[in-house]
Parts: C-alpha cells; structure tokens; sequence
C-alpha cells in the first residue's frame, strides 16, 4: 500500500476551494473579474479605508449577495460532508447519509414547526432555528435508531428501511404543517427542496459557532472511528465505550446536519458523494477521510450552487436539484459497484 | 506450585438469551501458564472467554485479576489486564497491518490523541514476536489466514496485559500454521511470561503445547489439569465420543488421540 502524501491533498483541495469560490463570486447575472473582486472585498475591511471606482453595485453583489450565499453553501457542504461520513462511521454502512437515516427530514420538521408556528419572532428564530432544526433531527434519528435496534435482524438495511420510514413520515408532517398554516407555501417549499437564494450574513454567522464546536469535537474521534470499523465487541475488546461513542457521534452528526438544513433546507446525496470520493480517491483512513470530506463537500456544494443559478438563468435552480443530478449517478454507481468493496 | 493465581473465577454462571450458557464455574489460573480450554462445539468455551474478558457479564459469580475484583472496570482498564483474539476477527478494509495492530494501543490513548512514537515501537515489538514485522505497509486482504492470524495475536500482545484469550485461534489453519501459531503463542508464554487461555479444537494439539488444560462441557468444567490427567482414554471417549482411541507415543510418556477405526 502506498502511502498517501496528505500535505499534497490537503493543499489541492484548499486551492480547488479557492479557485471554486473566486469562480463562483465573478459568474452570475453580471459577470465580475477577480480584479474587481479583489478590489470589492477590500472596501468591506474597514482599517484600510480603501477607495475604488468601481460600482457600487459591484460592490453590493460581491460582499452582500454573492459573498454570504458562497460562504454559507461552502459551510453548508462541509457541515453535510462530515454528518455524512460520520454516519458511515457510526453504522459501518457506506449508504447511512443523513438522508437515509432521517436526519435531514427531522430537521426540516423541527425548523419548520419553529418558522410556521412561532414564526412571527422574527429576530428569535435566526438562533433558534438551528436548535429547533436539531431538537428534529436528534428525535428523528433516536426513532430511526430504536426502530432498527429493536428488530430481531439488526443489519444495514433494518436501519436504512426505518429511516426512510421515519423521513417520509417527518415530511409527510413538515407539509401538513406548511399547508395547514400559511396558503402561499412557495418559499417554503423552495427552502425545503434546498436553496441558498435566501443567504445573507447573519445565516453565516448564525451557523458558524455549533460548526466549529462539532467539527472539533467530531475530529477528536477520527482514531476511535477508525476502531469502530472493526465489530462492536472487537472495539469494546481494546478498550472503546462503543454506546457512549456511538452516541456522541449520532449527536455531532446529526447537529452538523440540522444546522445545514436550518439555514438551507434539505439537500441531500453531498453526505453521500463526498466521502465515498474521497474513499475512491485517497483510502479509508478516517484521520484523512474526515478532513478530505469536509472539504470536498465544501467545494461540490459550492459549484453546484453556482450551477444552479446560472445554468437556467435568469431562473434559478434549487441546489438540491442539483445535487440529486450529481448524487443519483453515482449513488447507483455505488449499488453496481457492489457492498464487495466496502469494509471488506 | 505456587498458589499465587492470575485469575481466579468463583462460582460463575452466565446467560445468553435466558439459556444457562455457564453453570458454576471456578478456576484459578497460575501466572505464566499455557491453559487449553476443549471441549465439543456449543459446550461454552467462547462463553467462557468472553465472560473473562468482560463481553459477557454474569449472572452470579466473581472474577479476580491479582486479586483485584473485576467489578466496575471500564472498557479501558480492563483492556489494559485482558486482550482478546476473537474467533473471527474482522478483516478490516483498507488498513494497513500496522494501523491495525496499533488499534491494541487504544487502551492507552485518549479519545483525540494519536499514537506516539513509543506506542510505534510497541506495535512494532509484538510484529517481531509473531513474525509479521515485514507485513507492517501490507493490507490484510493481501495476506494468508496464518499471516493475518498472526496480526491479530500481535494486535492482542500491542495491549500490554498480561492476560492473552485466543478463541479458536487454529481453526481453518493449515497444518503447518496451526504448529506455528502454537509455536509462537509457546514462546510468548516462556520469553514475555503472559498467561494464555486459548480454546482449541485440536486436543492433541492442545495436550502436546498447554500447561493446564480446562475440559468444559455443557457450560460446566468437567475436569482441570495437566495433559497427563487429561489424557485418559475413558475420560476423553465420554467426553468426545466413542470413535476415539489413545495411543502411547515415545514423547515424555503422553497419550494422543487416533481415531479407533484404524487403530
């Protein structure tokens, strides 16, 4: 086996990112040259005072439009990347993305309950909506996890069987609820399918304090999810507390995931395609896995967002739609590829 | 004999989904001992082992490690007195035997630490004592069921105890990695004086290499001692059945099995 030179990875997927994000910030309805990029975000740091002529509305579409909306889908695709992988960890199933195990549905249930219900407290539910989405999640999971315990054949397939179970019936009452409550339901189906056409700086801001408490924690556990990719009681055998683990982890997957729906709505197959790249590409050691994850959902979602308002423009297409072209593809490469490949 | 054990069981009965899987045992293992655990499939040495190294918890009885209770010992701790090679280890994808071996360093590490350079050079001792230092870049998948075998015991020994259970650890072997796993768990019992419990399927075997040998059969000892006081052609037939017969071989005395039909 040859060794991976990881400096040399690490640097290729933080250049991708850069080129994806500068790519990302010049295209759109008017087209804006890195140098006039440069040249806007300059004006917002206030010590250098910097004067330009170029347009303000330039300088509006760079650091209050296009800026935040690439942020936070970057944010976003990290943030899904990681439950993602997470989940593959905890369930030793190459197919548990935060989808398929209800995490997502929940999630969009929880921030939906908080938007339709106490909705009106506008300034409230910017911060709350990220618990709410994450109380959601937290009870979707817990019920997709006890379901699949207390079956006799506990196996993949009982858990990802109860997650679609428990997803399609957290849906079933996120529209219930959108429809019982408000008649013009567009923008919430719009945020349900998954957009970032809502994005500004207080959803970036908003999200990046649970981010960076979960990513850290999270990367605390790459040795041990690497132990738990063996058995249960092979990991119990040299030492792991493997409920306690699994919990923790079930947890700081599902936050990362709920705080990524709360500020996007559900967009799935990123948890999916990123990690298993990543494993395609560059092997199953999960101290690389999770970063290399991170940052490739980061940038996937990046250009699929970009993609998406600019392929129809002057309509824009819901990143979701997007990611769905991108994931199903290679979600059904997965399936022919055949389990052989995976953990043995 | 001294009278100082290693491990002492008393009065342990355990179950397994409401079937008594082990009635009433007590054994005192001495330190430094080869211990034989046979018997006939279902008769509870898997149970056994995993009562000991804590998978299992019983249902009555009490466990001594140096006369320590083994009551409220964390995963952790109890890593750090008993390591464990399953029957079927998993054969984990994509890791190198190094990495692998080095997972047996768990016990000494907290939960974001990584291995240090010192855990390195003990990963690496225990891959010379069982002869797989050269496989340490290699992927199981890439190895042969004696070679991964040996991993796992190397994996087992990186744990530091002084306590080493082995199920089945010859099973699906050929012969002649069968005679080198035994050789190589024999030295480990002379040069590094840890105490092994294995279950074995093959009593000639078992009697040729262990100290002690433990018979177990429907979840109870039947009977604990040297190979000599084992090896007893009524005692074995009723235990394994009338097919076998006893011969007398010119080593130290000692009986072994040959099947009566062509005796």
């Amino acid at each position: 086996m040859q060794q991976l030179n990881t400096y040399r990875i690490y640097t290729l997927l933080i250049v991708i990112l850069l080129v994806s994000i500068v790519l990302s910030l010049s295209i759109g309805s008017v087209i804006i040259y890195p140098h006039d990029i440069i040249r806007s975000l300059l004006t917002a740091i206030p010590i250098f005072n910097y004067q330009t002529d170029i347009p303000d509305s330039v300088i509006i579409i760079i650091n209050q439009i296009r800026l935040p909306r690439i942020l936070l889908a970057g944010l976003v695709g990290f943030a899904i990347a990681l439950s993602g992988a997470t989940f593959q960890a905890i369930f030793k199933n190459p197919l548990a993305d935060p989808y398929l195990i209800g995490a997502a549905s929940g999630s969009a249930l929880g921030a939906t309950i908080v938007l339709m219900i106490i909705g009106p407290m506008v300034l409230l539910h910017i911060s709350i909506l990220p618990l709410a989405s994450f109380i959601g999640g937290v009870l979707a999971v817990g019920v997709t996890v006890i379901i699949a315990f207390s079956s006799r054949s506990l196996n993949s397939n009982t858990l990802i069987l109860s997650g679609i179970a428990v997803g399609a019936l957290a849906n079933a009452l996120t529209s219930f609820i959108i429809i019982s409550t408000n008649p013009d339901v567009r923008p919430l189906l719009g945020w349900l399918l998954g957009s970032f056409n809502t994005s500004n700086w207080d959803k970036v801001l908003v999200i990046i304090p649970y981010l960076i408490i979960s990513t850290i924690l999270l990367f605390n556990f790459r040795r041990v999810m690497n132990i738990i990719q063996s058995s249960d009681s092979e990991a119990k055998l040299v030492g792991v507390d493997i409920k306690k683990t699994k919990y923790i982890l079930i947890i700081l997957g599902t936050l990362l995931t709920s705080v990524a729906v709360s500020v996007s709505g559900i967009i799935g197959f990123v948890g999916l395609v990123a990690p298993h790249t990543v494993r395609l590409l560059w092997g199953y050691d999960y101290r690389y896995l999770i970063p290399f994850s991170a940052l490739l959902g980061a940038i996937l979602l990046i250009l699929a967002d970009s993609i998406g308002r600019t392929i129809l423009y002057p309509q824009e297409l819901p990143v979701g739609v997007i990611t769905a072209f991108i994931g199903v593809p290679f979600f059904i490469f997965l399936i022919v590829r055949g389990r052989r490949t995976f953990y043995g | 004999m001294d009278n100082k054990s290693v491990l002492k069981i008393t009065d342990i009965t355990c179950y397994l989904d409401d079937t008594k899987v082990l009635d009433n045992i007590s054994l005192d293992i001495k330190p430094g001992t080869f211990n034989g655990l046979i018997g006939v499939n279902g008769s509870g040495k898997t149970s056994l082992i995993n009562t000991i190294n804590g998978l299992i918890k019983p249902a009555f009885g009490s466990l001594e490690i140096d006369d320590f209770r083994l009551n409220n010992y964390s995963d952790k701790d109890l890593a750090k007195l008993i390591a464990t090679v399953p029957q079927n280890p998993t054969k984990m994808f994509g890791f190198s035997c190094l990495d692998i071996v080095l997972m047996g360093r768990n016990p000494y590490l907290s939960t974001g630490e990584w291995p240090s350079n010192n855990d390195i050079e003990i990963a690496n001792h225990s891959m010379k004592s069982t002869g797989v230092e050269m496989f340490s870049q290699r992927t199981l998948d890439s190895l042969s069921g004696g070679e991964m075998q040996r991993v796992f015991i190397a994996k087992g020994l990186t744990q530091g105890t002084k306590i080493l259970l082995l199920d089945e650890p010859i099973a699906n072997l050929d012969l002649s990695y069968q005679i080198q796993i035994m050789d190589i768990l024999l030295s480990l019992v002379k040069d590094r004086k840890i105490t092994i419990i294995a279950a074995l399927h093959d009593i000639n075997l078992a009697s040729l290499y262990c100290n002690n040998i433990i018979v177990i059969d429907k979840g109870s000892i039947v009977k604990n001692g040297s190979s000599k006081e084992i090896m007893e052609q009524d005692f074995i037939r009723n235990i394994f059945g009338d097919r076998l017969s006893m011969i007398r071989i010119p080593i130290d005395n000692r009986n072994i099995i040959i099947p009566k039909s062509i005796k």
